[in-house]
């Protein structure tokens, strides 16, 4: 195994989540092409670049919704989805193996996909009921401190279709917190938002932040991304061309394509 | 044309032991069925091809051809094998196996009808596979699987009525038998169907006290707005 690289601090951590080499294809669209990079505990990554370049399939290969084809993602020094062996055909984990890690792995997504025939608040309590095990007492009262964190507290007996699409992401960020993830995947949480509503759920994504939450971010949302993220990493078909500090990052790219990328973006939001 | 009036005295208590032996072999059939149709339905939404190619077959052989042939296939298949076994064990395993396939088809579809990223969004907090379907896809998924699965039935249950030919005692064949001493084809027949029509016709508004008992109990926005609010799931 590779040196651990050292934080921005100097310090030499294991990371939450190491990456390595990293290979997926659909047919025959390489959508993932030797993908590596590490996530320390608490850091916020932002992956942005243009659509179709792999950003929400690396994500999704974070929790195994995507199975990879090749080399390996650790979660906590653990290998996500498929046995650890030398020299042999790897070998996929078992699905409860898999249903455990994903456990500590929140993922919200851009369809907000909230359970239609629950109301809220059956939402938040349904996998600490149902997967973790809580009792309904100690999951509703969970549940109702995140809500009201998100300041939805009294949306607790309403149904999805009742809701904002703003006010379905924020129950959808509270039914991922609910697990007590040590680490949160946001598939372009704000894409699929009328623009004005777009504000709130990227101030309970900044909350999450500031509480020191893991967080990897597949966004548009430039400004979030320079405020909060301490790295941006840059994809372009299925490989990532730059990890960098958002300050360096957005003032001088190093690569054309992403140069170009983020004028495409900063046209468009000037218009 | 005129209608003999005594047939009717005559081989009506015989036509109703044979429709109680439809509603039994139907009712038994039905939930074999429904059981075999969720194993077949999962099957053919495996990933692993030698789950879901026998699955594929399975349905497609009872699909594409005839329920009477099945019936003979089955009925003459067990004595060659050197297994004595009764007609009207042999008729429900053949219905079973078929309603089965049908089955499974709806249910198949009622799963493909729930957006995938519900089930996603269950298995992105790490509740395994069938729980998912169970607590999450399957709910969601009753407002096209009840009226299938209505439908459906009232094909087995006349689809049934072959079953005559393999000699299992239900509603058809107990018409042959009232045919022999009568010889009045047309009442008996029409004597038949209006006990066919009646078997149906119960078992839909059955099936539609089913649905509205459903939809009572998953609730939906729209019978939130109605008064279902305040019920967590």
């Amino acid at each position: 195994m590779e040196e651990v690289p050292p934080n921005a601090d100097g310090r030499r951590s294991e990371p939450i989540v190491r990456v390595r080499n990293v290979h997926k294809w659909f047919g025959q669209l390489h959508v993932l092409n030797d993908i590596s990079f590490d996530v320390q505990s608490g850091e916020k990554i932002c992956i942005i670049g243009p659509s179709g370049s792999g950003k929400s399939t690396l994500l999704r290969c974070l929790n195994f919704l995507e199975e990879h084809d090749a080399g390996t993602i650790w979660l906590e020094g653990v290998p996500m989805g498929f046995r650890e062996a030398a020299g042999v055909k790897r070998q996929r984990a078992s699905e409860s193996e898999i249903n455990r890690m994903r456990e500590s792995i929140g993922m919200v997504f851009q369809s907000f996909n909230l359970w239609g025939h629950m109301t809220v608040m059956g939402n938040i309590i349904e996998a600490p009921m149902h997967v973790r095990g809580d009792s309904r007492s100690t999951a509703e009262r969970a549940a109702l401190d995140i809500l009201e964190r998100i300041g939805l507290a009294d949306k607790r007996d309403a149904y999805p279709s009742q809701l904002s699409g703003g006010q379905q992401q924020r129950v959808a960020i509270a039914r991922a917190l609910a697990m007590r993830p040590k680490i949160m995947l946001f598939d372009e949480p704000t894409s699929s938002l009328d623009p004005e509503l777009v504000g709130e759920v990227l101030e309970v994504m900044r909350g999450l932040a500031e509480d020191g939450m893991t967080m990897l971010v597949v966004t548009h949302e430039m400004d979030f991304a320079a405020d909060v993220a301490d790295r941006i990493i840059f994809m372009d078909h299925g490989v990532i061309l730059e990890q960098e500090r958002p300050a360096l990052f957005f003032e001088r790219p190093s690569h054309e394509r992403a140069t170009q990328f983020l004028a495409r973006i900063l046209r468009r939001s000037a218009r | 044309m005129t209608f003999d009036v005594a047939v009717f005295t005559f081989g009506l208590p015989i036509l109703l032991k044979g429709l109680v032996n439809t509603i039994l072999f139907c009712a038994v059939a039905i939930v074999f069925g429904l059981f075999i149709a969720s194993l077949i339905a999962l099957c053919r939404l495996s990933r692993r091809w030698f789950l879901r190619l026998p699955a594929l077959w399975f349905v497609e052989f009872f699909r594409n051809t005839p329920f009477l042939v099945q019936a003979f296939i089955l009925f003459f298949a067990f004595p060659r094998l050197g297994i004595r076994i009764e007609a009207t064990v042999a008729g429900i395993m053949v219905l079973s196996l078929y309603a089965g396939a049908y089955f499974s088809e709806s249910i198949r579809g009622a799963i493909l009808s729930v957006p995938k990223g519900q089930i996603e969004a269950a298995r992105a907090l790490g509740m395994p596979y069938l729980r998912a379907m169970r607590r999450i896809v399957l709910p969601q998924s009753l407002g096209y699987l009840l009226p299938a699965t209505t439908n459906q039935i009232i094909g087995v249950i006349k689809d049934s009525a072959a079953l005559s030919v393999i000699t299992v005692p239900e509603l058809s064949m107990a018409a042959q038998v009232v045919l022999g001493e009568s010889f009045s084809p047309v009442e008996t027949y029409i004597m038949v169907a209006l006990l066919y029509w009646a078997l149906t016709a119960g078992v839909a508004a059955l099936m539609a006290h089913v649905e509205t008992r459903a939809a009572a109990r998953v609730a939906s926005p729209t019978l939130a707005r109605v008064g279902m609010a305040g019920k967590s799931q």
